[in-house]
């Protein structure tokens, strides 16, 4: 119990500092960063409970991310639903696309679940381009710019920054959960070989249904609050894949299977990949791109458990010394 | 736990083909046979790993054929790999913990559980361990300790005894001895003869998927059948 008291109030201690941060920062510009690298904590956060834990490389992420935003922005554009339940609808649809994948594809080992799931998502952006009357089309929806609590637009960004800050206590504190329970160690066994988990008596394919309907519960809010943080939505915003590939990449880096470990990811690559554009993509188009991708090659090679994974290691090492050294 | 004209096939291969044995609870079974023979396959098959192609496997009077393994380790039974499976990436106990979590659903009961079957398998002192950092014959006990967490009443070991010095072997023996006496079933594959001979009430052999004898452990090393299966004609089967 101890061990947890400390643990909530390291996490109590860290979100603090973020929001502390979100106070002192008063220029939208360092906000809008904050923002973005706390979004794609939650996002990295989200995959990684079947990426990291279950072990399902899934590269179709977005299309729970786009669901969720298209089901809020068309519910309060075409029905006038107040967005505050409009985020919840899009991770609930994005459950409901997770139990039709998970029909579908969640028998899929390997490689084969993670081409299903590039296919699924290429399949719903071609629906949202094709759908003009629901979706716009092309053209993406527009959400009027009208601040009030029932339209969930806000004038202040820090607003948005605290929607965001809470949706990623929700997620750590189910990450934190699923982690030390059953379910936990039943993702991981099925993680780490499918067969002898079964043997254990281990259901694989409820186990993995369960990450993914959590997983993209998550994201798919996560989708519907970045819609009313962006207020506006297209099909190539919000159903490209490269976001997918881009959440895989920070949980991988930052460490995959931990709790922390995509946060560390988010927080470390988000703002180098800002800065890296921001400093050159005015002179080389794409060179930060370039930058960034050897960057994260070098850290997955080197590190292949990540940044965190690697402090950990290196942490209890150096505690088996101490204790060693101190019997000795 | 009865096995009833068992069949497996593989494309046009029969690897195990119409075996048909009693394992009566409470005793030891021996299934012994050349490589090939499909010793781990009829494991495969009752674990439920695959599905038979025909014949029926039926467990305290239940036909439980075409259950999946989750199923059939729910209802009591547990095997180990002769090619050890351990989750590399989580620590031996966590390992145990993923058998114990079956039965006990709170994170410290299954915990105190797990830790109970390291300490009577003696690798308690590994529990923080990843298994890819241990020698196989850890690993092996390791399997078995993952099996035994889920409290069986029918255990199947898959050649938990290869790859053990003498030592070892004879301490895996005393635990399955053990085991037995608290009145857990139990069949073990092998190839060392002298184990088998030492606990097996009945052993079964197979040659090519096909029963070829089944019988008290000294009647079946006499018989010139299975002699010829394992070594030839001119040899006899004692400690390969």
């Amino acid at each position: 119990m101890k061990l947890l008291n400390n643990k909530i109030i390291r996490w109590a201690a860290f979100f603090l500092v973020l929001i502390i941060a979100g106070l002192v920062v008063d220029n939208n510009y360092y906000l809008d960063i904050l923002i973005t690298v706390v979004f794609y904590a939650c996002m990295a956060s989200a995959w990684n409970i079947v990426g990291g834990y279950a072990g399902q490389v899934s590269v179709g992420h977005v299309a729970f991310l786009g669901l969720g935003a298209y089901t809020s922005t068309i519910l309060f554009l075409k029905l006038n639903i107040t967005p505050l339940i409009g985020i919840f609808a899009g991770g609930i649809m994005a459950m409901v696309l997770a139990l039709l994948i998970g029909f579908l594809t969640i028998r899929l080992r390997g490689p084969f679940f993670t081409l299903s799931t590039i296919a699924i998502a290429e399949i719903l952006l071609v629906l949202a381009v094709r759908f003009h009357g629901l979706t716009g089309g092309s053209e993406g929806l527009n959400i009027p710019y009208r601040p009030s609590v029932y339209n969930f637009v806000f004038k202040s960004y820090f607003t948005y920054y605290m929607m965001f800050i809470l949706l990623m206590i929700a997620i750590v504190a189910v990450i934190s959960y699923i982690n030390k329970s059953r379910t936990g160690f039943y993702l991981r066994a099925v993680r780490e070989d499918e067969t002898a988990a079964s043997s254990l008596g281990v259901d694989v394919l409820r186990s993995k249904l369960t990450a993914l309907l959590v997983s993209a519960f998550f994201t798919g809010v996560g989708g519907a609050l970045y819609a009313q943080y962006l207020l506006f939505i297209d099909p190539h915003t919000v159903f490209t894949v490269s976001f997918s590939t881009k959440v895989a990449a920070l949980s991988i880096v930052g460490g995959i299977g931990t709790v922390i470990g995509p946060i560390v990811g988010s927080f470390i690559l988000t703002p180098l990949e800002i800065f890296l554009r921001s400093q050159l993509g005015g002179t080389y188009q794409g060179l930060y791109l370039l930058i960034y991708g050897v960057i994260m090659v070098s850290v997955i090679l080197i590190i292949p458990k990540g940044i965190y994974g690697a402090l950990s290691d290196a942490i209890k090492r150096r505690r088996k010394q101490v204790k060693n050294e101190l019997s000795a | 736990m009865t096995i009833d004209k068992v069949t497996k096939e593989f494309g046009g291969l029969k690897a195990v083909n119409d075996v048909s044995c009693t394992v009566k609870e409470g005793s030891i079974v021996g299934l012994i046979g050349p490589n090939g023979s499909g010793k781990t396959t009829l494991f495969n098959v009752i674990s439920g790993v695959y599905k038979p192609t025909a014949g029926t496997i039926m467990l305290d009077g239940k036909d439980i054929s075409y259950l999946s393994a989750h199923k059939k380790t729910m209802m009591g039974m547990a095997r180990t790999f002769q090619v050890v499976k351990p989750f590399n990436n989580i620590s031996v106990l966590e390992n145990v913990m993923v058998g114990s979590y079956l039965h006990n659903h709170s994170h410290h009961r299954s915990e105190e559980f797990a830790k109970g079957i390291l300490e009577r398998l003696e690798i308690d002192q590994f529990a923080d361990e990843y298994p890819k950092n241990l020698p196989l014959a850890i690993k092996k006990k390791v399997e078995i300790a993952r099996a035994l967490a889920t409290s069986p009443k029918i255990l199947l070991l898959d050649e938990v005894m290869g790859g053990l010095n003498p030592q070892e072997t004879d301490q895996v023996l005393q635990t399955i001895v053990k085991l037995n006496e608290e009145g857990m079933t139990i069949v073990v594959i092998e190839h060392k003869m002298r184990c088998i001979m030492a606990i097996a009430e009945k052993v079964i052999v197979l040659d090519s998927g096909k029963m070829i004898a089944m019988d008290v452990p000294e009647v079946v090393a006499k018989n010139p059948e299975v002699i010829k299966a394992y070594l030839g004609d001119e040899y006899h089967a004692e400690d390969k």
